[in-house]
Parts: C-alpha cells; structure tokens; sequence
C-alpha cells in the first residue's frame, strides 16, 4: 500500500502479512508512519494505491461490517471531556450494538477505574486507561493500538501487557505500535519496523536484536585485562576504563559472559541499538 | 446506535438550543406586547412609517406598517428572524461534520461499527429537526402571542411565515454543512456560508430597488424563503420545493464528500 498526501508521502509501499493470532510490533521514529498504517487499516485514511485486505475482505468494501471486529486505540487521544467515563463507555457499546456493562465494569475493575469521574478532569494517564477500555471490552478479533502504554505509569504498564498476552491467547490478533524497542520486545512475537514511510519486516525481535551490534559495558571488581575479551569472536572495540570494560557485541553473547563471570564481574549494562541503527542494517542487509 | 448518536448530537447542543429557544421567544413576546401601542396609535405609524424615504421602506419591506401584518413583517419576518435562523443553520451546520475532527474524537467514532454516512446523516438530521423545531416553536410562539394580544392573522400564515423562516436557516445550514464536510475546517464553513448569506441577503435587500440584483434574485436561496412573503398569502408549495431541494442536494453532496475525505489527526 502507499498513501500520499498531496505530494507527502505517508507510506510507500509498504507490505506485509500479519498471522491470525500474533502479536505484531511496529517499531519506529515518531513521523516514521506507524499511525499512518493503523489509519489506513481501519478505513480513518483512504489508501492512494495497493490493497488492505482484513480477515479476507477488503477494508474498503467491508467497512461497518470489518470494524465491528477491531478494537482501535488512538495514538492522539481525544474523549468527549463533558461525558463521565460511564456515559463514555456505553456510548460506544451503543454505537456498537452491544450491552458491554459486565465487560466495562471488569476492565474498569482491573485498571482501577473510576466510571463516574468526569473524563475532563482526569490525568493523561487516567484517560489512557479510558481509552484501553474502550478498545479491548468488546472482545475484538483485532486489536490496533498506537503507542498504547503512553502515559501509563509503570505498575499500569504491567497491567496492560498481562491483558494484551491473555488477549493473544484467545486467539486474537495484535498490532501495536512503539517507538520503544523494549516494550515491543516485551509484548510482541515479530517487529516491523518503520522509517520515512518505508517497512522492513523482521521475524522476531531477540533475533532482530542479535543480528545487530549492541554496546556491553561490564563492571569488574578491578582494572582488568582486555585481551582476553578481545579475542572473544563477535566481539570488538573492546577499551577498559578504570574498572568497566565496554565492547560492542553481534551475535551470542554467551562467550563473552562467560569470560566476564570468570573474571569476576560484578555489573553488566547492555545498550540496545537505536530504532535508526536497527533500520538502517535491516535496508542495507545484514552487513553484521 | 442511530438513537444514541443523535441523542448525543442534541445533548452536546442542549445550551444553544436552550439560548436560541429563549432567544425567539422572547423576541416574539417583546415585539407582540409593544404590537397594541402600534396598533392604536395606527395613524401616527403610519406617517412615521411614510416618513421614511421610499428606498428604506421597500429595502425593509415597510408597507402596511401599521397592520398586523405589515408589522411581523417589519419587525420581525423581513430580517430579524431570518438572520437569526441563518445563524443557528450555519453555526450549526459548519460543525456537523468538522468537530469532531477538529477535536480528535472522529477517531474512536469512526473507528466503530458504524458507516460514515450515517454518522454525518444522522447528525444532518438533528440540525434540521432542531432548525425546523425553533420554526415550530416560532410558530406557536407567533399564534399564541397573536390571540392573547388580539392580532388578526390567520394562524395557517403565521404557520406559513415561520415554515418559511425555518428553512432559509436549513438553505443557509446546508452550504456549511456542505463546506465542512468538503474542507473539513469549521472556520472556513462557518466564513464562506456567513459570506453567502450576507451576499444573499444584499441581493434580496436591494432587489427591489437595483435592476441587477432583480434579476438575480429567483436564483437566491433567500427569496425563495423569507421573499415570499408567507404572511401575506399563505405558504408558496413551488418555492419551498426549491429550498428544500437546494438544501437536500447540498447534504447530499455533504454526505458524499464526508465519506471520501481523510479523517487527519
């Protein structure tokens, strides 16, 4: 598929399947057209050229009939600020032809949500909780959430992705949206990542991981050798500083950790690559 | 799942229904109550009346002022009530399909089990039933005021009058609908629909005494409502036919265009 605006291009031929039943990361810089796919998915934009077909059908045609099995969590959340949560919630079970009081009132229950607050007066992260809610109580088929966890705080998060694993394991089908890799790898079974509009889709993500030069940092007790290290295959760029010695790691990292448990050491700090670092290899091929 | 978008369509405008409701009613008591000191001193309004250059009497339709009917007409049919029902048309109509994008919440609404067509119908549908329910209650405002001070209008003209009224506030609704819907910015509806009522209302105004303006006047929205002098003879089925598809053409075009366009962040 590929979206324009005017002469902006949103996405560019993008394509990629996603398995009934997985949870599907997409990784990218804001701006990198992540949103764009979801809005696009859900028939919010209409496609410039290329086809989006869900559950078989195409988003065009299907309409109505396609969303009533997605569940959407905006990116850029916006709520009726005069409705109380409730009044919120029901609305939308209105709209879709379901009484979704029990389901409210549970996920509410779980997310220690107030009903009767005035969603104007709640915090970002309150509202989000609203907006969680909203797109998970109808039991959909699938689940499109744009930076779902934004604002959530850390206890929240944890929540969220216990629902987001039970979810999957009914059966249905998750693509979510970040622009944190952690998160992502946390969640999601593969990653696409996204950049300018473009798409690299990788299998999964602790092999997306591995295939790219991430930095360790190792503590020891004190100063330590660095030769040893140095010959350690997939290792390079080893330097010791004081009593941390930092090296750039591809591939296992077992070996490398073995010789630092034999030597002692005490702290261990990895540093995933960037979001840019991980694209820019995946469009230039596996050069690691 | 009609029934609740529309309940929250009027519920989210239940202030300025209230206002404009207070708005007609009390600008219907003020003038009907001040109508007998008119009425008696008749004579003395008339020359008040004949004392106004004959530019300003036809511009303002100020015939007959000192009957019943020429008095609604001044007072009330010739501008007052027309302007504020083209007000609650296009302040209303300029949002019906752009507040929610502007505000965001298009997201989640039009992300539900529900066709875009109906969404920005049904909200269509509340501005003209609430648009020609101000016309009803205007009506019944005119009919009750009229007995209680003794006015002799048939109530099927004050029916008539105010039907008319109603829609030219649908006419005027409809072309900001219409331009919401295709720009998707309230502003700009609310701009060029206010820009063409006030054109509409020059051409009308001035019809009678500009040769030009004469001749572009059948095609004017604004003489095929308040022009037609309902007070005088009654409803005028051919001109109402016309605004109403003028109107229903311009939702039409509105639905349409609602549907193709890309709801934005």
């Amino acid at each position: 598929m590929t979206k324009r605006y005017g002469r902006e291009v949103g996405v560019a031929n993008v394509s990629f399947d996603v398995r009934e039943g997985e949870v599907l990361g997409l990784l990218g810089p804001n701006g990198s057209g992540k949103t764009t796919l979801l809005r696009l998915m859900l028939g919010l934009l209409h496609i410039t050229s290329g086809r989006i077909a869900i559950f078989g059908r195409d988003v065009g045609d299907a309409g109505p009939r396609l969303r009533a099995r997605i569940g959407y969590l905006p990116g850029d959340l916006a709520l009726y600020d005069q409705q109380t949560v409730r009044q919120y919630l029901r609305f939308v079970a209105a709209l879709r032809r379901m009484d979704l009081r029990e389901s409210i009132e549970a996920l509410a229950g779980r997310f220690d949500l107030d009903l009767d607050r005035r969603i104007g007066d709640l915090s970002r992260g309150t509202r989000q909780k609203v907006a969680v809610v909203q797109a998970f109580m109808h039991g959909p088929d699938l689940l499109l959430l744009d930076e779902p966890t934004s604002g959530l705080d850390p206890i929240v998060q944890r929540e969220f992705e216990a629902l987001v694993d039970e979810t999957r394991l009914r059966g249905a089908t998750i693509l979510l949206s970040s622009h944190i890799l952690a998160e992502v790898e946390r969640l999601a079974d593969r990653v696409a990542v996204m950049r300018e509009g473009c798409l690299a889709v990788v299998d999964d993500v602790a092999m997306l991981k591995s295939r790219f030069t991430r930095t360790i940092d190792l503590e020891f007790p004190a100063a330590v050798d660095p030769e040893p290290f140095r010959a350690i295959p997939g290792v390079s760029d080893v330097h010791v500083a004081r009593r941390t010695l930092s090296c750039s790691v591809v591939g296992p990292e077992t070996a490398l950790l073995r010789e630092a448990v034999a030597r002692g050491v005490v702290g261990v700090h990895a540093h995933d690559p960037s979001l840019d670092d991980i694209f820019m290899r995946i469009i230039d091929g596996p050069r690691a | 799942m009609i029934v609740a978008l529309l309940a929250k369509t009027i519920r989210d405008h239940r202030r300025g229904i209230t206002g404009w409701v207070g708005g007609i009613l009390a600008l219907v008591a003020v003038q009907l109550s001040v109508y007998p000191t008119v009425r008696d001193a008749t004579s003395g309004m008339r020359d008040l009346a004949d004392a106004f250059p004959e530019v300003f009497r036809k511009m303002f339709r100020m015939e007959e002022y000192g009957t019943a009917i020429g008095y609604l007409s001044t007072e009330l049919f010739s501008a007052t009530l027309p302007l504020i029902f083209i007000a609650v048309g296009v302040t209303w109509g300029a949002r019906v399909a752009t507040d929610e994008i502007e505000a965001g919440t298009a997201d989640v609404l039009l992300s539900l089990p529900i066709s875009r067509s109906r969404v920005i119908a049904t909200r269509i549908a509340a501005m003209a039933g609430v648009v020609l329910g101000l016309g009803v209650v205007l009506a019944v405002a005119l009919g009750v005021g009229a007995e209680v001070v003794d006015m002799s209008v048939p109530v099927a003209r004050l029916a008539a009058a105010s039907w008319a009224t109603a829609l030219a506030g649908l006419a005027f609704g409809a072309i900001a609908v219409l331009v919401g819907a295709v720009s998707g910015r309230r502003s700009m509806a609310l701009g060029i629909a206010l820009a063409i009522a006030i054109a509409a209302f020059v051409v009308y105004s001035l019809a009678p005494l500009v040769d030009v303006m004469d001749r572009l006047n059948p095609y004017n929205p604004m003489q095929w409502t308040v022009g037609v002098e309902s007070l005088k003879d009654g409803l005028h089925p051919a001109e109402s036919l016309v605004a109403l598809a003028f109107a229903a053409a311009l939702m039409v075009g509105a639905v349409v265009a609602f549907d193709r366009r890309d709801v934005l962040t």
